[in-house]
């Protein structure tokens, strides 16, 4: 998928590459979780929980949907959008392409995509040396809860857990503006849950499009015209119980460009399979088998100047210890990777991959909650992967076979400072090249098959009260040999290890109970994160990561009416290496009223981005503006 | 002899000294000191993230840097007071646009008026080039469109911006002829069309006249009922200028790649340096650039003719990780020599090139420490000038009243 985008945006909007593969460091991020004391009951962990690592109590995914205070009267109600439910986690950083179901990217404390690792109940969706997972993949309304977690994690940065909603039986369907439809069902079954999603979107909100011909009766270009090509369409069906999951997911998107023409068509189109099964004999591993197939066709080069008919299937079989033992993690996989272009059928690349990941860990190593050890409290985690690569040179068949070592550690010491509750961490962790990383892409990017992992060490400081989850959270990262394209002067580029990264950040989140029935979650993120590397960006922000991002999310709770009022405020990005181009500051505000009706009914009513501010976190990939939706969920018992 | 753009009017503080070689002087004119002289370069970030541009000052090298920042895909032309930035298809919120700009403001645009065509609002005009015919009335390269345009440069507004349009499609069987430079030369406008393929150098560039006067086709050659243009004997044509005596068309063909299976790039090398004289239109293979055998200046980037009439190369390695070098051209032994240049114009990433008024090479360098490299063949002095972004390409502008110059 990255790989695809990449090109896509090649030229169109090349400070993805600065920005994607700008350089991260790894950190430790406990899980963000509404502290304790204003989370009495928390949610029932759902019955397939213990496929998660089962440590750490998660972040609800919307405190719109957080059933702290009266779960029996406010069932709960996922978001369509996936940037509406996980936006509430501190240290994360959600860039959509577009509107509703558009290529999205999670970054983490200023890593890039590729840096944190996406896993839904413990079942990693991507592996050491693949692509960034698009969000828009995931099944949106079957996700409970997620947490980061940078301590176990085997992204360089970390770790996004996400896991299934409890089995409810329920129906739910909505509408809303630029054609978003969505329908989703969830139901028990066995002792698991099964619930189908479909969503699409014609994602065709009004811009202004500056690059529009001349027209004598709009000579400012003021009008609007509906966005082309942009729209997205997912279904997918899910299989969720203890030990098991089974995904399937076919999702499809258009992708428009920068002079919005209408008879652009360039689309990606993904297919997903994703099985997890109970590994008999050690109780709590699992074997593990992926299927991808995705396609990026672009026939008339409207997106990268030529056209392009690009496929690539990975296919993978492994096995995951998962939760058999408390200070010992395993896993062992085989991957295969195809990619074959219809516009040069000569032209076929083929790599397989061996994994042996071990990790030894004290049992507490990623909790996050702190045992409470008012002497002090040491812990950790050291660990490895062994990488095997075989690649096949398309033509004469050969092949060669390479091998990678790539270490982690991590140690923790934990202590109690009359009522504050300290956690320091350091962390080592190393990041796989990607194969564009390694092999590039039909000579507009040149790979590196040299490369060499980047690594990252980091130290991280969590404050909090004693029993509760950190108030505040400072990080450190440095990063070396971080792999960054650099161009030659004829514009040809390359992956290099030639980038290093600097990054200082600040995370806070807090949830106060204001007078009743108000309640107040507060999410912050400073990030300072700087170019270290010896070349004309050095010292510059890096491109795409916002130096502020603030949340707020204003509940008020009636048994008649739920109302909750957010807003998000993210500032001080750059679209660019250089530091010229300064992206929007992104102000959004959203209503949400929640209605209960008769009979298990309830509806939902959101509008949002009310100020209907025009922002675009990708260059030239504008999202859209005030937009209304309502959504009708009809619950039966269990 | 030498092509004015324009005859100026008292009124005009300002001249343009195109590196294109459709400026005002040259070898037969009065000499152009560098306090005159103010330098105008393109600029693209490393990472082609961003792009913006450069206003020096050649007395003393003076730099606005980083003007009006926007996308990394656009190009600079000298004109009167001031300066065309044309945005090409990537160049961000510009893109597919040409803007003015004066030299009392350049980080301003006085205007900006769109190349994309109403008939045809799909289409990415990406334009290349404007070449000033006279005060009102300029064409514009439009590299990805069959129609170069007729524009009047001073337009007040962008509703009289566009005044024709002349349909080149006839000259490539894809309809799209890639016209991507332009000089004027004996009262026609002589525009190079790459004729690529999905941006593969599948057949000979071509040079097609037009008629000033009428903004008509010239035909190249009578034998045919057709009207045509001249076949060049070199591949993916690049640039072109005037000769300093004025008699004729020099253009650099930088050839055609073989992408073996794993998309490498191979050249073929079946580029060079063409010479046309205009007298008869014969065409001399002024320099090749040899065969994948025996390539001995590596492959063609960029070329200029400095003041005193010698011919500069821009060659080298162009896979990841090579470099470049500047040759001096000896056009009558048909070969080309670094011998006597200085350290810094070899073996090292070279963007750009132009020989300035002045009578000095500048030259563009990219890399870890991109900027510019004044290089004075006269003394063989250099003068590094540091900038934080790649010079694209490089034009000057001529101050007539360079005492008021800041």
């Amino acid at each position: 998928m990255r790989l695809f985008w990449c090109r896509a945006m090649r030229t169109a909007c090349c400070v993805v590459f600065g920005a994607t593969v700008a350089p991260m460091v790894m950190g430790y991020s406990p899980t963000s979780a509404v502290p304790a004391p204003m989370n009495p009951a928390p949610p029932a962990p759902s019955p397939d929980a213990a496929a998660d690592d089962g440590r750490d109590p998660p972040v609800m995914l919307d405190p719109m949907v957080h059933e702290s205070r009266a779960p029996s009267q406010w069932p709960v109600t996922p978001a369509i959008d996936i940037t509406q439910s996980l936006r509430a986690l501190p240290g994360l950083h959600l860039r959509p392409s577009g509107g509703l179901g558009s290529y999205t990217e999670g970054r983490l404390r200023g890593g890039s995509a590729r840096q944190m690792q996406a896993q839904l109940n413990g079942v990693p969706l991507r592996r050491a040396g693949e692509e960034a997972l698009n969000l828009a993949l995931l099944p949106s309304l079957a996700l409970g809860a997620a947490h980061l977690d940078t301590a176990s994690s085997h992204g360089l940065v970390g770790d996004l857990h996400l896991r299934v909603a409890p089995i409810a039986r329920n129906l739910q369907l909505g509408i809303g503006d630029f054609g978003a439809r969505h329908l989703g069902a969830q139901t028990r079954w066995g002792h698991g849950l099964v619930a189908a999603q479909y969503r699409s979107a014609d994602n065709d909100f009004p811009l202004r499009n500056p690059l529009k011909p001349f027209d004598p009766a709009d000579p400012e270009r003021r009008q609007t015209e509906p966005r082309q090509n942009a729209d997205t369409r997912h279904a997918s069906l899910l299989y969720s119980a203890p030990g098991w999951l089974a995904l399937a997911v076919d999702n499809r998107e258009a992708i428009p460009n920068a002079r919005n023409s209408t008879n652009n068509r360039a689309k990606l189109s993904t297919q997903l399979l994703q099985i997890a099964t109970p590994a008999p004999g050690l109780d709590g591993s699992q074997w593990q088998w992926s299927w991808t197939e995705e396609r990026y066709t672009d026939r008339t080069g409207q997106l990268a100047l030529e056209p392009a008919d690009l496929r690539q299937r990975t296919i993978s079989a492994g096995w995951d210890s998962a939760d058999w033992h408390p200070v010992q993690r395993w896993s062992i996989d085989w991957s295969q990777f195809r990619a074959t272009d219809a516009a040069r059928p000569e032209v076929a690349q083929q790599v397989q991959r061996w994994r042996l990941s071990g990790q030894l860990q004290t049992p507490d190593v990623a909790s996050a909650t702190p045992t409470t050890a008012t002497a002090g409290q040491w812990s950790g985690l050291i660990g490895a992967l062994v990488l095997g690569e075989d690649v096949h040179a398309p033509g004469n068949g050969a092949s060669h076979v390479s091998w990678e070592l790539l270490p982690r550690a991590h140690l923790q010491y934990t202590t109690t400072l009359a009522v504050v509750q300290t956690r320091t961490q350091l962390s080592y962790r190393e990041r796989a090249p990607t194969l564009f990383e390694k092999f590039g892409d039909r000579g507009l990017f040149r790979g590196n098959p040299q490369l060499r992992p980047e690594r990252a060490l980091a130290l991280d400081l969590d404050l909090g009260r004693i029993n509760a989850l950190p108030l505040l959270r400072l990080y450190h990262r440095e990063l070396r040999d971080a792999i960054t394209p650099q161009y030659n002067a004829r514009g040809l580029g390359r992956s290099t290890n030639a980038g290093r990264a600097r990054i200082t950040g600040i995370s806070l989140e807090q949830t106060l109970a204001l007078a009743d029935p108000w309640t107040l979650h507060l999410r912050g993120d400073w990030l300072e994160a700087r170019d270290r590397s010896d070349g004309p960006s050095r010292n510059r922000r890096l491109p795409g990561h916002p130096e502020w991002i603030v949340g707020t999310q204003l509940r008020w709770t009636h048994p008649r009416l739920q109302l909750r009022y957010a807003w998000h405020w993210e500032a001080g990005a750059f679209y660019d290496s250089p530091n010229l181009l300064r992206a929007p500051i992104v102000r959004q505000h959203d209503l949400h009223a929640v209605i209960p009706l008769a009979g298990g009914l309830r509806l939902t009513l959101a509008a949002l981005n009310l100020s209907d501010n025009r922002h675009a976190r990708f260059n030239g990939f504008p999202e859209p503006g005030r937009q209304f939706r309502a959504d009708l969920l009809l619950s039966f018992t269990p | 002899m030498r092509f004015p753009l324009v005859i100026a009017p008292l009124a005009l503080m300002f001249t343009a000294c195109s590196d294109s070689g459709n400026g005002l002087l040259g070898g037969g004119e009065p000499p152009v000191t560098d306090d005159a002289t103010v330098a105008v370069v393109a600029l693209r970030a490393a990472d082609f993230s961003s792009g913006a541009h450069a206003v020096i000052r050649a007395a003393d090298n003076t730099i606005d840097n980083n003007l009006d920042p926007d996308g990394s895909d656009m190009s600079i032309r000298a004109d009167r007071d001031g300066f065309f930035r044309v945005g090409r298809l990537f160049g961000g919120s510009d893109a597919n646009a040409i803007s003015r700009y004066t030299l009392d403001n350049p980080g301003l645009p006085q205007s900006t008026y769109s190349t994309q065509d109403a008939a045809r609002p799909d289409e990415g005009s990406n334009p290349y080039d404007i070449i000033r015919i006279s005060d009102d009335r300029a064409y514009v390269l439009r590299y990805g469109s069959a129609r170069l345009w007729v524009v009047d440069p001073e337009a007040s507004s962008e509703i009289g911006f566009k005044q024709g349009e002349i349909d080149l499609s006839a000259f490539d069987s894809d309809g799209i002829p890639e016209m991507v430079a332009g000089v004027i030369a004996a009262g026609r406008v002589w525009v190079v069309l790459q004729r690529l393929t999905n941006f593969s150098a599948d057949r000979d560039s071509m040079l097609v006249a037009i008629d000033t006067a009428t903004n008509t086709l010239v035909d190249l050659d009578l034998s045919t009922a057709a009207v045509d243009g001249l076949t060049l004997p070199v591949r993916n044509a690049v640039d072109i200028r005037v000769s300093n005596d004025g008699a004729s068309l020099l253009v650099l063909g930088i050839g055609g790649a073989d992408f073996d299976a794993q998309f490498n790039a191979t050249p073929r090398y079946d580029g060079g340096l063409v010479q046309v004289d205009l007298a008869n239109l014969n065409t001399r293979l002024l320099l090749d650039d040899g065969t994948s055998e025996n390539a001995p200046f590596g492959q063609f980037a960029a070329f200029t003719q400095d003041r005193q009439d010698t011919l500069w190369l821009i060659a080298g390695d162009a896979d990841f990780g090579g470099a470049d070098r500047l040759f001096r051209i000896d056009p009558s032994a048909a070969t080309a020599s670094t011998a006597g240049l200085p350290q810094s114009t070899q073996n090292v990433e070279i963007s750009t090139l132009a020989a300035s008024p002045a009578g000095d090479l500048w030259l563009g360098l990219a890399g870890n420490d991109p900027g510019l490299l004044r290089f004075d063949p006269r003394t063989g002095a250099t003068q590094p000038l540091p900038l934080n972004l790649v010079p694209i390409n490089i034009d000057f502008v001529i101050r007539t009243d360079s005492a008021a110059v800041r």
